[in-house]
C-alpha cells in the first residue's frame, strides 16, 4: 500500500511537471530568457530553507520568495538594469541566503540534497495537491492569454503599437515562471528545473511547426521523456530526475539525427 | 473611389524630442489628411525614425502634442524581414498577431482578408523560415493590415529588398492607398519610386523639416 501511494505521487508529480514546465518555457526559450528560469529556481531554495526553518510547507514559502523575486526582477528590468545584472544579483543574493539558513538549524542541511536534485520519494498529499492547484493555475493563464503572449514574444514594439499591455503581460509571465519553478521542485531539484523547462522546447523547435503545435509537441516530448526516464530510474535504481533530463536531451538528438538523415 | 479627405488623421504640432539630451527633432510640425500618402524621407540619423517611434506611442515627445484621430493605426517595423528562422511561426501565427482583441471573433475572416490584400493566400500554412525575403515583407504588411487600419505606418520596410521585389511593393503600397484608402506615412531613404505615388514628400534634415512638398505640383520648399 505504502509502496502503490508513493509511486502513484511520484508519477503523478513528475507529469504534472511534465506538462507545466514547457508550457511556461515555450515563452521564456523564445524570448531568450531561460536564465531566468535558473535564477529563479536558486532563489527558491532560500525559500525552501525558510519554509523548514519556521515549519512551514517548503513549496509554499518558495512560492512566495520565487514570486516576489520574479517581479522584482522584471520590475528593476525596467529601471534600465541590464537583465543580466538583475539575475546574478538575485542568483547569488538568494543562494547566499540560502547557505546562511541551512547552517541556522540543525535539521535544515540535512534535507537540502533532495530539494538540490529532487527526491520524488517523499512528495507529500499535500505537496501534489498544491503542485496540481498551481499547474491548474499557469495552463488557465497560459490558454486564457496564449495570443496576446506569442505576439509579446515575438515582436514586444508591435505589441506596444497594438496595446498590449506589455509590462502586465512581462509581470504575467514572471509570476508564472515562479509557480512552474516551485512546483517541479520535488520532481526535478532546483539543480535540474531549467532542464525540464528548456529542453523539450528545444526539442520541439527543430520540428519547424506552427506555435501551437510546437507547445504541444514539447509537452509531447517532455511527458515521454518523463515516463521512460522514471521507467529507467525503477528499473536500474537510478536517481529519476538525473534520468528524465538524459532521457530528453536523447529524444531531442534523435530528432536532430532523423532530420539530418531525411535530408 | 475619392480616398481623399480634408479630415486630419495624425497631427504633429511643434513636437520635439531629445535622446539623452541630444536634440533628435525640434519644433516638427505637420498634418496629414485621411487618404494621404506621406513619405518622409531624409539621411541615416535625421530623426525620421523618431518620427514614427513618437507616432506609435514609444517614446513621448519633450513638447509639443502629437494627436491621432483614429485608433486603428497598421505598423511596419524596420528589419520586418528579419524574422528569427527558429521562432515556431507559421503565416497565419504572424498575421493573427495583428487582430485586435475586439475583433478577435472574427480573427479568421481578418486573417484571410489581411493575406489575400498580399496575395499570400495560398501560403497560409507555410512556416515563416520557408518564405522569400519579399514574402516575409508581405506577411508583414499582412499583419498591419489584420488590425483593418485607417492608417498604415511603415519604418524603412524596403531595407535589404530586390529592386523588382521593391517594385511590386510600392504598387501594393498605392493600391491600399487609393483603392482601400489606407493612410500611408512611409519612412525611407528610398527616394525612387516612393516619390511618384505619395502625396507629400517629408525631408528631415537636422532634426527638423527641411522641405514639405506636394510632388504633384510646383515645388514648394518651406526652409
Amino acid at each position: 500500500m505504502f509502496t502503490y501511494t508513493f509511486l502513484e505521487h511520484a508519477i503523478l508529480a513528475s507529469l504534472i511537471t511534465a506538462v507545466v514546465a514547457p508550457t511556461i518555457g515555450f515563452f521564456l526559450v523564445l524570448r531568450r530568457e531561460a536564465l531566468m528560469a535558473d535564477t529563479l529556481a536558486h532563489v527558491s531554495l532560500a525559500g525552501v530553507a525558510a519554509g523548514i526553518l519556521i515549519g512551514w510547507n517548503p513549496l509554499a514559502t518558495a512560492l512566495i520568495v520565487a514570486t516576489s523575486s520574479s517581479l522584482a526582477i522584471e520590475h528593476l528590468k525596467t529601471k534600465r538594469v541590464a537583465s543580466e545584472w538583475a539575475l546574478a544579483l538575485f542568483l547569488y543574493g538568494s543562494l547566499a541566503v540560502a547557505i546562511i539558513l541551512f547552517s541556522l538549524g540543525s535539521n535544515v542541511g540535512s534535507k537540502v540534497t533532495s530539494f538540490l536534485f529532487g527526491n520524488l520519494l517523499t512528495v507529500t498529499t499535500s505537496d501534489l495537491l498544491l503542485m496540481a492547484a498551481l499547474g491548474a493555475v499557469v495552463m488557465a493563464t497560459v490558454a486564457f492569454f496564449f495570443q496576446p503572449l506569442l505576439t509579446l514574444t515575438f515582436d514586444e514594439t508591435f505589441a506596444r503599437t497594438i496595446g498590449l499591455p506589455v509590462r502586465r503581460l512581462t509581470a504575467v509571465l514572471a509570476a508564472l515562471t515562479a509557480a512552474v519553478i516551485t512546483l517541479a521542485i520535488p520532481t526535478l531539484g532546483v539543480l535540474l528545473i531549467g532542464a525540464m523547462i528548456s529542453i523539450p522546447v528545444i526539442a520541439a523547435l527543430q520540428l519547424r511547426a506552427s506555435a501551437f503545435a510546437t507547445l504541444l509537441t514539447a509537452i509531447g516530448i517532455a511527458l515521454i521523456g518523463t515516463l521512460f526516464g522514471l521507467t529507467l530510474s525503477l528499473t536500474l535504481n537510478i536517481a529519476p530526475s538525473g534520468s528524465i533530463v538524459l532521457t530528453l536531451i536523447g529524444i531531442t538528438l534523435l530528432i536532430r539525427l532523423s532530420l539530418a538523415i531525411k535530408k | 473611389m475619392q480616398c481623399k479627405s480634408s479630415d486630419p488623421i495624425l497631427t504633429f504640432q511643434n513636437v520635439s524630442f531629445a535622446y539623452d539630451r541630444e536634440v533628435t527633432l525640434s519644433d516638427v510640425s505637420f498634418t496629414m489628411h485621411r487618404g494621404d500618402y506621406f513619405v518622409i524621407t531624409g539621411e541615416n540619423g535625421s530623426g525620421k525614425s523618431t518620427i514614427t517611434k513618437l507616432a506609435l506611442g514609444l517614446l513621448t515627445p519633450d513638447a509639443g502634442t502629437i494627436t491621432f484621430a483614429t485608433k486603428r493605426i497598421g505598423y511596419v517595423a524596420q528589419h520586418a524581414t528579419h524574422i528569427d528562422p527558429l521562432f515556431p511561426a507559421t503565416v497565419h501565427d504572424i498575421v493573427s498577431m495583428g487582430v485586435r482583441a475586439e475583433d478577435a471573433a472574427n480573427r479568421e475572416a481578418r486573417i484571410r482578408g489581411a493575406l489575400e490584400h498580399v496575395s499570400l493566400a495560398a501560403h497560409i500554412h507555410d512556416h515563416v523560415a520557408e518564405l522569400s525575403g519579399g514574402e516575409r515583407q508581405r506577411v508583414m504588411i499582412a499583419r498591419a493590415l489584420a488590425s483593418d487600419p485607417e492608417i498604415l505606418i511603415l519604418d524603412e520596410p524596403t531595407v535589404g529588398i530586390a529592386q523588382a521585389v521593391r517594385d511590386n511593393f510600392y504598387a501594393l503600397l498605392h493600391e491600399l492607398n487609393t483603392k482601400h484608402c489606407v493612410t500611408i506615412l512611409l519612412i525611407t531613404h528610398d527616394n525612387s519610386r516612393a516619390h511618384q505615388d505619395a502625396t507629400h514628400v517629408v525631408c528631415v534634415e537636422n532634426g527638423g523639416i527641411h522641405y514639405h512638398e506636394d510632388p504633384h505640383e510646383s515645388h514648394h520648399h518651406a526652409h
